[in-house]
């Protein structure tokens, strides 16, 4: 209860940067689907823990430094239970 | 549709949270002064004074001035280099304090009177005691008149007695001290006279009867009771102990009330165990009371230290105190928030910048560049790949004419033809996202920070703690009238929001219509917003806008450059 509660507040956070900070950084996405994506579609998918986990672990790749573990390209949501997942 | 719903919901909410502060009267002084109509019925009364020790608490509903009341009563003088002031021989209180190092404002030579006895319209002080269980033996109460013992000024290194006989065998005594800063510490000590043992609870306690004119009720910024009890911080809000009183227990900590620059402080006895209370009572209250009596035998000496802090927010001196006098976490009292561990580090930095150049907003402005050097390398690390993509444009719009009508399609096909030709041009959000903790610890530390306060800039600035004083609305002082408070705009607000409206238009603007609309009011919004703030955050805020223009701009250039 309370964590689908914290989920709502944290997909709401994601709207909020995705309206009114996003358009200011101009294009910067290394991924696809872009980290806020990313993160939308692992908390609802694995919940607050394994989707929070997730989405830090993206975003930690998300620059462009190599040995800093800098990544870019195509990179899904891992998916549960096997069952594909669309990118929403 | 759906998804403009929610757009327009989180802008109406946004400014809401953000007019709220900034132009609603805080809700907790108009409820306080509701308070305090009811308040007067109500008389002081503990419910079980006869099994617990008893504060003795009444407040004085007289409204004098406090020149009339510093003469009413007989006074022991007190100063230091850095406070000056008087302890009231009624009560033996600490009534009288003013800092001899800040002024009331820029304009005026009166210096910050804190401490206010107990008559007047802003009563503020601090007084120590002893309570018994049923208030059976006669302890001295706020009416009781000491007399001095020996030296009659209280200055460092020189202090003061003070003497109280109950006239039944009990005899009370304080001696006070000073240092060169703002540390008061009281010795009480009780002798028995008598022929009965004689139990007593030491204790303290801070009373206030308004809150400060000056209260900011912003959220970013703690004003109110403070506590650190066993390590833990505790804060509460003024409104919060007007609904209720709150005790908690503790090994070890202090109490106290802090604003956004002063503070006033209680430190029990190292090793005892004590009840911290912060209630509302026809003033706002906090005290200590010891757990464990001092048990007094027959024709013997009991002995307690309190120790009481009246500061000006000086994070040196704070510091200072709370590793010399051993004080735990007293350095909380200066609300640096979550982001503590770079807050703090920060507002070094700034301050060496500060004595190094002379003055407040250059060290401001020399802050911000640096951190915009440090993580410039991360913004502009992609420069290379940058030229390689000039090489690729043809291909690219070859993709683009053939997913034009899905976008999913064709931000998948960018992706793979970056990947076979080992390029991405963007730099990430991490960058981005690294530097937030950055602005908001120097946005927040420029905010509570006491060593801005009545510092000048540039020209009209001549208090980076204030709000810019010009404003557009009488030609910034061309024409001869002052507009009223919320249509003061000044020069710095604009610049703000003309700087954030080029660093948008360097950006593609948003593909939602209603979205773009928005985004068009954004910096006449947060120019509205930032005209009441402190003009020192908003330099911060113009610069650092300056700077990811000149970032871009620098980036865009070198890019053309190496393509050529």
């Amino acid at each position: 209860m309370i964590s689908n509660f914290l989920i709502f507040i944290i997909l709401l956070l994601i709207k909020f940067y995705n309206f009114f900070v996003s358009p200011l950084l101009g294009v910067r996405c290394r991924f696809l689907p872009t980290c806020s994506d990313y993160c939308r579609i692992s908390f609802k998918e694995h919940g607050l823990i394994k989707g929070g986990a997730y989405s830090l672990k993206r975003i930690m790749r998300c620059h462009p430094i190599k040995i800093l573990g800098g990544s870019d390209g195509i990179d899904l949501v891992p998916v549960k239970n096997y069952k594909s997942k669309e990118l929403d | 549709m759906e998804n403009k719903n929610v757009f327009i919901a989180i802008a109406l909410s946004m400014s809401v949270l953000l007019f709220w502060s900034a132009f609603v009267d805080s809700p907790q002084a108009i409820d306080a002064q509701n308070k305090k109509v009811l308040g007067t019925q109500s008389e002081n009364k503990e419910a079980n004074s006869s099994i617990v020790p008893s504060i003795d608490g009444t407040i004085v509903k007289e409204n004098i001035s406090r020149e009339d009341s510093l003469k009413k009563t007989n006074r022991v003088l007190l100063e230091n280099k850095k406070i000056k002031g008087s302890i009231s021989l009624v009560g033996a209180t600490i009534d009288d304090l003013s800092f001899k190092n800040y002024k009331v404002n820029i304009k005026s030579n009166d210096i910050v009177k804190f401490l206010n006895p107990k008559e007047t319209k802003n009563a503020y002080f601090a007084e120590t005691g002893w309570a018994s269980i049923g208030n059976k033996i006669k302890v001295p109460t706020n009416k009781s008149i000491w007399r001095v013992v020996g030296n009659k000024v209280l200055s460092v290194n020189s202090p003061v007695t003070l003497e109280w006989n109950n006239g039944s065998n009990l005899v009370f005594r304080k001696k006070i001290e000073i240092d060169n800063n703002y540390l008061f510490k009281i010795n009480q000590e009780v002798k028995n006279n008598s022929a009965e043992q004689v139990e007593l609870y030491p204790y303290a306690q801070l009373t206030r009867k308004n809150i400060p004119e000056d209260l900011k009720g912003f959220y970013i910024l703690h004003e109110g009771f403070i506590a650190v009890l066993d390590e833990e911080l505790k804060e509460d809000d003024y409104d919060d102990i007007e609904e209720k009183k709150i005790i908690r227990e503790a090994n070890k900590g202090w109490i106290g009330i802090t604003d956004k620059y002063w503070m006033t402080a209680l430190i029990p006895e190292s090793g005892e165990r004590f009840k911290s209370t912060f209630l509302y009572q026809d003033a706002y209250k906090a005290n200590f009371l010891l757990s464990n009596p001092k048990v007094i035998a027959p024709s013997a000496k009991a002995n307690n230290e309190i120790k009481i802090f009246v500061a000006a927010k000086e994070v040196q001196t704070i510091d200072a105190y709370a590793e010399k006098e051993n004080i735990e976490k007293l350095d909380l009292i200066i609300d640096w928030g979550w982001f503590y561990f770079f807050t703090k580090p920060l507002f070094f930095a700034v301050d060496y910048l500060f004595k190094l150049t002379g003055n407040f907003g250059i060290a401001i402005v020399l802050i911000t560049i640096m951190i915009r050097l440090i993580f410039f390398p991360l913004a502009s690390y992609s420069f290379k790949s940058m030229a390689k993509m000039k090489a690729l444009q043809p291909e690219m719009a070859r993709l683009k004419d053939l997913h034009k009508d899905d976008k999913t399609k064709l931000q998948q096909a960018i992706m793979a033809l970056y990947k076979k030709e080992q390029i991405n041009p963007a730099s990430g959000c991490l960058p981005v996202l690294i530097q937030i903790p950055f602005f908001f610890a120097i946005y927040k530390m420029l905010f509570i920070s006491l060593e801005m306060r009545h510092q000048p800039f540039f020209g009209w600035i001549k208090d980076l703690s204030a709000s810019d004083p010009t404003t557009i609305f009488n030609l910034f002082g061309l024409l001869p009238f002052t507009p009223p408070s919320f249509l003061i705009i000044g020069i710095w607000p604009i610049l703000m929001g003309l700087t954030m409206f080029i660093q948008q238009k360097l950006n593609p603007a948003p593909t939602d219509p209603i979205q773009a609309k928005i985004f068009m009011f954004f910096p006449i919004f947060l120019t509205v917003i930032l005209a009441s703030f402190p003009s020192g955050l908003v330099v911060y805020w113009t610069v650092n806008n300056i700077l990811t223009i000149a970032q871009q701009w620098f980036i865009m250039k070198r890019t053309t450059v190496k393509t050529n």
